[in-house]
């Protein structure tokens, strides 16, 4: 993916080759600017790749991708919407009936822990509210496949562990496949079934671990087992590797 | 996102920072004394002025000016020239931003028919409306007609260009994301565009209502036999200053009062804004 703009272009992605299977949770981990919210817009169909071939199942992607909830990096929810009305518009778009919505709106606000602030603007929302208005909005009509921009990026860390939790739930209770965008490796491995690791722009994948941690999981004691120390040093070290090799290609250069 | 999270912080910061003002007077009142002190000031070194060093032939005086809008009032005289003007302002105003949300809105989302007549706009948007009023007089008669093809003018503009450039400001996010929630232009019409463009729509109607009350006043001026601007047109061909400046103030009340209506609806379709 190359963009082109007034200040020059800027090769965001090359030689990124992956398939995402059905039902399954891949975290996408990389440094910032690799090009990582340019790949889930163009799973979402909103940006074509300059080159290359996108497919949802076995079906090019041209226009926008209707089968998927997409929470962006930056707040979508609408600004003349309160929150219940916000998490309520995917469900006015598909035609539901009033009652089914409103039951729907106050399960997804109950979980997102937005009790209270139903009938808030997102102007009187803090930046970690206005997030989970947005996961609300992304899950409520309960697409096939989600994609997650760094969901919990502004949570604090009980509050994330809580929604981590309940997105997992929900995830395995609906069997819907997931690819979310994440900056900490932990969060990547308690959450997902595989990491892919993107290198520095232009973006290639250096790297794909399976996590292999039985499901269910519980994230509280997750992180306190062997096993999942064992897959995080796997991590570790691949990555060691992996900046050590980029550092010499740049000292090469 | 940064910068939302570090603002409270900043502002708690600046809170703690400035010492608690003892026995401070409320801002507001303060605006207010101000503000009264001014026209207090003004109104009274006008009437102490006029007759000691002015002619009040020429410059009247407040108390006389007052005298005169406490006449009209009181018989009544005043009544049918008002209402002919209000008529011409609403009928014009509504007909005007009626038209100019519909064309701002269509052109806004068809920017190459908008780049196209782009330079035109700008041409006839530059244009002194009011020096076209003779015109519209010959065009459409001296009675109502001609008034509110000038006031539907002057507010089509001004709520047209607003309109237009709100239309075309919509956030790509916004329409982004309900595309993907899988809804139709329409929807995204209803739910995205025209809520996102109405604070421009409202800006514009707030600066047409006073441009709408002089276009009203200024098509009587130049020529009619009715409405407040015929009034003033009267009392200056029979040089009565009093008569000239007394139809002037009504005319500032009448618009500072309905550009207050105006400032309500504003608040209130952009309620959103403030949390
Ligand atoms: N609309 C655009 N026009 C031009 N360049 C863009 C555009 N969007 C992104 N880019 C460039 O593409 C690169 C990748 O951007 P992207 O937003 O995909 O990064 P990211 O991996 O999501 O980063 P972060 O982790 O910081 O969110 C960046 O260098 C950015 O400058
Ligand atoms: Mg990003």
């Amino acid at each position: 993916m190359t963009y082109h703009g007034r200040r020059g272009t800027v090769s965001a992605l090359s030689h990124v080759d992956f398939t995402l299977w059905q039902g399954e949770f891949v975290a996408l981990l990389g440094p910032s600017g690799c090009g990582k919210s340019t790949l889930l817009n163009m799973v979402s169909g909103l940006i074509a790749p300059t080159s290359g071939r996108l497919a949802y199942r076995g079906k090019a992607i041209n226009g926008p991708n209707t089968n998927i909830g997409y929470m962006t990096q930056r707040d979508s929810i609408l600004p003349w919407r309160t929150t219940a009305q916000n998490i309520e518009l995917p469900l006015q778009i598909r035609h539901l009936p009033a009652r089914e919505r409103r039951e729907k709106v106050a399960t997804y606000i109950e979980m997102v822990g937005l009790k209270g602030f139903e009938n808030t603007y997102p102007s009187g929302l803090s930046g970690g509210m206005r997030k989970r208005v947005g996961l609300a909005q992304a899950l409520v009509y309960e697409p096939e496949t989600l994609l997650l921009d760094e969901p919990f990026g502004a949570l604090d860390a009980i509050l994330r562990l809580r929604m981590q939790a309940e997105l997992l739930a929900l995830m395995e209770k609906l069997g819907a496949t997931v690819l979310f965008v994440t900056h900490d490796m932990d969060e990547a491995i308690t959450l997902a079934d595989r990491v892919v690791v993107m290198s520095a722009r232009p973006a290639r994948i250096i790297d794909e671990i399976e996590v292999g941690l039985p499901r269910p999981r519980n994230l509280e004691q997750l992180q306190f087992t062997a096993e999942y120390q064992e897959v995080r040093r796997r991590v570790w070290d691949n990555l060691g590797r992996e900046i050590h090799s980029s550092e010499k290609e740049m000292a090469n250069q | 996102m940064s910068d939302t999270e570090t603002l409270p912080r900043s502002t708690v910061a600046n809170s703690l920072a400035s010492p608690q003002p003892r026995r401070k007077l409320n801002p507001t009142i303060k605006i207010v004394l101000g503000q009264i002190a001014v026209v207090g000031l003004w109104l009274g070194s006008w009437e102490w002025m006029s007759g000691r060093l002015i002619d009040p032939f020429f410059s009247s005086s407040p108390s006389a000016i007052g005298q005169q809008l406490v006449e009209w009032f009181r018989t009544g005289s005043i009544w049918p020239h008002l209402l002919i003007t209000l008529q011409e302002f609403s009928v014009g105003l509504l007909v005007g931003s009626v038209v100019g949300v519909l064309v701002g809105f269509t052109l806004g989302r068809l920017p190459t028919t908008a780049a196209v007549l782009n330079p035109f706009v700008t041409v006839v948007y530059s244009m002194p409306k009011l020096a076209l009023a003779p015109l519209f007089v010959l065009w459409f008669g001296i009675g109502f007609g001609s008034k509110i093809v000038l006031v539907a003018l002057i507010s089509f503009f001004l709520v047209f260009y607003n309109t237009f450039t709100g239309a075309r400001d919509v956030d790509p996010l916004y329409i982004n994301s309900l595309r993907i929630m899988g809804a139709n232009r329409l929807t995204i019409y209803r739910r995205v565009v025209i809520p996102s463009a109405a604070v421009w729509v409202m800006t514009g109607l707030r600066i047409a209502v006073p441009q709408a009350v002089i276009g009203a006043v200024v098509g009587e001026l130049i020529s009619s036999n009715q409405g407040v601007g015929y009034i003033i047109a009267n009392a200056g061909a029979f040089f009565n200053t009093t008569g000239v400046l007394a139809g002037v103030a009504l005319v500032a009340c009448v618009s500072v009062l309905l550009s207050q209506l105006i400032i309500v609806l504003e608040r209130w379709a952009t309620r959103w804004k403030q949390g």
